[in-house]
Order: C-alpha cells, then structure tokens, then sequence
C-alpha cells in the first residue's frame, strides 16, 4: 500500500512537471509531432504473450504491436517499438520518450488521473479452462466437483468463496494445472482468461469458459490533454474493428473469435 | 529491520500447519518403512551368487538414484495416473531405496573376506556366518548412514507439494499467499522439520545402542 502511494506521489510529481512543460509546447499535437518525423514511438510488453512478447526470430510481435502497426500504417509512417516493463511505462509515456503507450495496460480511474485512456480495445478477467463438452457453465455449475489453481493466485479463494463444495487440486504452475485437467484429474482450472486462451489453443481438447469475475478493460494511454491524438487513436480502433483487422488478429493469436458479448466499439452515429 | 514480524499469523493459521505436518509424517514415515524394506533387498541382491540378478539390482539402483526425484513423482502422477498421495509415496520409497541399498551394501562389504573364511573354516553353515559373524558387523555400521538416508527422506517430501500433496512445505507456501508473512511461514516450518529430523537421530541413536549392548560389539 505504502509503495503505491509513494508511487502515485512521483507520478503525480511527474505530471506536474509534465503540465508546466506541456504548457510551453502544447500548440502541436502529438499526431503532427509523429508525421513529421516519419515514426511512430510506441511503448509495447516483450515479456506479455500474447499482448507484446519477443518470438524466436527476437522480434517484438503481439496483440499490442498489431495494433501499433496498423496505426503506423494508417498515417504511412515507420514504426519504433520501445519495450517497456509495469513500472517504467508511465514515466516513459509522460517524459516524451514514447508516443503512446500499447501494453496491455488496465484502464483505471488512478492510471486516469495521470494519462488519458482511449477507448477500451481488450477485456480481461478470469475463466475457467474445462473440457469441451463438460458442461460447466460457472461457479455455480463447480459443486462436487475438483478444481485445480495455481498457488499464489487469488483464484482457489474466490473460487471457494463463490462455490463451497468445490474441491480444490493446488499446483505449483501453470502446466501441471493444464495437465491434470486434460487428464481428469481435475474438472476446471481457473486462472486469468489470457494464458488460459493460449493453453485452449495449444491442446484443442480443450475450452475456456468466461465469468470467474467481471472483465477488466485495456487502453492505450497517451500524455493529457492532447484531443487530436487520442481522436486518431480512438477512430483508428473503431475502423480496426469494423474492417475485420481485429477480429483476424483475435483468432490469430487466441486461436478464438472475440467474445461476442463483447461490444466494445458499437459507437458509429 | 524493516520487517515487522507478526507471529499471529501462525496461531491463526495452526490448523493448515497441522494438517501439513501430518501429511509430512505419515508420508515420511510410509517412505522410510517402505525403502528400508525394498532397499534392504536390493541391496542384498546386489551381493547375490546369481551375476544376473547383481546386474539387475545394480540397474535398479543406478535407474532410480541418478533420475530427479521430481521427474519421477510427475511420472508416477502424471504418467502412471496414480492419486497424489499413492504416487508421493510410490516416488519417494523407490528413489529412497536405491540410495539405502548402496548403504545396505556397504555395510556387508565391509566385512573382511578373511572373517568369512575363518568362520566357514571353523565348520560354520554358510547361513551360520551370516547370522552370526556378517550382520551383527554390518547392521552396527549401516545404522547411521540409515538415519542420514530417513532424514533425507523428511526432507524430500517436500517435493510432493508439486504433484498437489498438501504437505508441510505447501501449507506454508498457502499461508504465505493468503498473508504475505512468508518468514513467519517459514520460520515455523523450519522449527517443524528440525524436529522432524532430530526426532530421526534421536530414534536412530537409540536403536544403535540397543543394538550395541545387544551385541557387545563397538
């Protein structure tokens, strides 16, 4: 608790500093900033599969450099992705290094308070990985039956929480879990949705349920205050969705289509 | 120290200790009963008249002492499909015997071809010089390298926690989960196995002293 106060105080120290040189050279949005110079400096995970992650060539590849791409493509300019990690990429966006900042990054009224959000473009939470055709639906579908966690995850808490008479299986990682549900050991594993989708996808006997808690959405940030710039962004997003980009690159690397319940950019007047 | 131990936790946590200190035990103890039994024959077999049979034995030992135990508790888990507990208890005793067959061995190599020609020229039965020259020695001399071997065996139960054995070392990973208070965690499980072992070299010590006035030897 005391290190994300302290955090937030930098943060907002840093913000200030940022306003006070914001000010000064605030006239030039960052969208001419990047025509200009012919790159778009984006801030990506290399350690996040499937958002941003390095594959076997050493490449940055991933949801989020997708995106960056096709942004880059849109305005014809080359793109410059910067790796950055949880802790770096708030001062890295706000000191100018990068111009927007795609990593996988939870949209929250603190993280507002320092940068804008555009629109939601992901949303995560937990599921369960079961086998296809097992019937489970939710917790509510768990009674008797033997769940499998990760330990160190909230999940075998919420999970018995939630449904009392399951029986809970703990491993230490994520493959024994995956294992003991393909073999029956267990009838669902619950964990975050996003390595879950990786493992349905790897072992095709498989399924990932949605609903162990309410999805959380994902924007890409960039600095205050700079309405052309996050317009751009905003509307790319919404083209990307509704010319199919998203939903090809969805099941690209998800192996699934987007959850249709999910109707994150509806808003075309 | 920055850190601010908070003991508490422990006491509202005892429960889960409990439960994982007897898992421990009765895994421990299924364990050590267990690989002194199969260690014991196989480390006989490995002094056996029958070349094929030493051979054999000799294979045992080198297959199962020189592959991690882990690997081997997924085999059993995984692989074999045997509940958890079965499967810990399975992967330990035969990782264990291998290592007590070797002690078993040493211990009737140490006895001194010229004792055993002495006694079979005395006139004694072949099965005479066993019982009454060859383990008296050697049952003195395993005894504390068996005591290492049980305490290691304490110790590798541990490794249970990755096929979902709920043992010691688990709970105390949970309680650290659920608290944050890994070194009060990890204060109390170090305590507990100390004990665990200490209550081995105590037993062993016993035994051999039993054993020593038993036999008037040493």
């Amino acid at each position: 608790m005391r290190v994300t106060r302290i955090l937030g105080t930098v943060l907002m120290a840093m913000l200030a500093v940022g306003w006070v040189g914001a000010a000064t050279a605030q006239q030039e949005s960052t969208l001419e900033v990047v025509k200009k110079r012919g790159t778009l400096v984006a801030g990506v995970k290399a350690d996040y599969p499937p958002f941003g992650y390095t594959d076997k060539d050493g490449q940055l590849v991933g949801f989020d450099i997708e995106v960056v791409n096709y942004m880059a493509k849109k305005l014809g300019v080359k793109v410059d992705l910067r790796p950055v990690t949880s802790a770096n990429r708030i001062p890295m966006l706000l000191n100018g290094t990068i111009d927007m900042l795609a990593a996988s990054f939870t949209i929250t009224i603190e993280r507002e308070k320092v940068v804008d959000f555009s629109i939601p473009y992901f949303m995560s939470g937990g599921s369960f990985l079961v086998k296809k055709g097992s019937g489970i639906k939710g917790y509510a579908s768990l009674a008797g039956k033997t769940v499998t966690f990760t330990q160190g995850t909230p999940w075998e808490k919420k999970t018995l929480q939630e449904q009392p008479k399951a029986k809970s299986l703990v491993f230490q990682d994520k493959p024994q879990a995956v294992l003991a549900v393909k073999q029956g050991k267990a009838d669902a594993y619950v964990d975050d949705d996003i390595p879950l989708y990786l493992f349905a996808k790897e072992h095709p006997e498989l399924e990932v349920v949605n609903g162990a808690t309410a999805k959380q959405p994902m924007g890409i940030a960039v600095r205050e205050n700079d309405s052309k710039w996050r317009d751009f962004i905003n509307f790319s997003l919404i083209e990307m969705w509704e010319d199919g980009t998203y939903k090809a690159i969805h099941k690209k690397l998800l192996g699934v289509d987007p959850d249709p319940d999910l109707r994150i950019f509806p808003w075309k007047l | 120290m920055g850190y601010k131990f908070d003991w508490g936790v422990l006491l509202v946590y005892r429960h889960l200790l409990w439960q994982g200190l007897v898992l421990t035990v009765q895994l421990s103890a299924l364990g050590m009963v267990l690989s002194l039994a199969l260690g014991g024959v196989i480390g006989l077999g490995r002094r056996a008249e029958a070349k094929p049979l030493r051979w054999l034995c000799g294979a045992y030992i080198e297959f199962f002492r020189n592959i991690p135990l882990i690997v081997q508790l997924f085999f059993w888990y995984f692989a074999v499909g045997l509940e958890a507990f079965p499967a810990a208890v399975i992967g330990l005793t035969v990782y264990t015997s291998a290592y007590i067959a070797e002690v078993i061995r040493s211990g009737l190599q140490s006895i001194p071809r010229t004792q055993i020609e002495a006694a079979r020229s005395f006139g004694m039965t072949p099965f005479q010089v066993i019982r009454h020259v060859v383990l008296p020695q050697a049952l003195m001399r395993v005894i504390p390298p068996l005591g290492v071997e049980f305490i290691n065996v304490i110790k590798n139960s541990s490794i249970a926690m990755t096929i979902s054995v709920t043992e010691l070392t688990f709970q105390t990973q949970q309680i650290e989960s659920l608290t944050f208070r890994g070194f009060e965690a990890a204060t109390a499980i170090t305590l507990l196995y100390v004990l665990l072992a200490l209550t081995i070299v105590l037993l062993m010590a016993a035994i051999e002293r039993v054993v020593r006035l038993d036999l008037r030897v040493g």
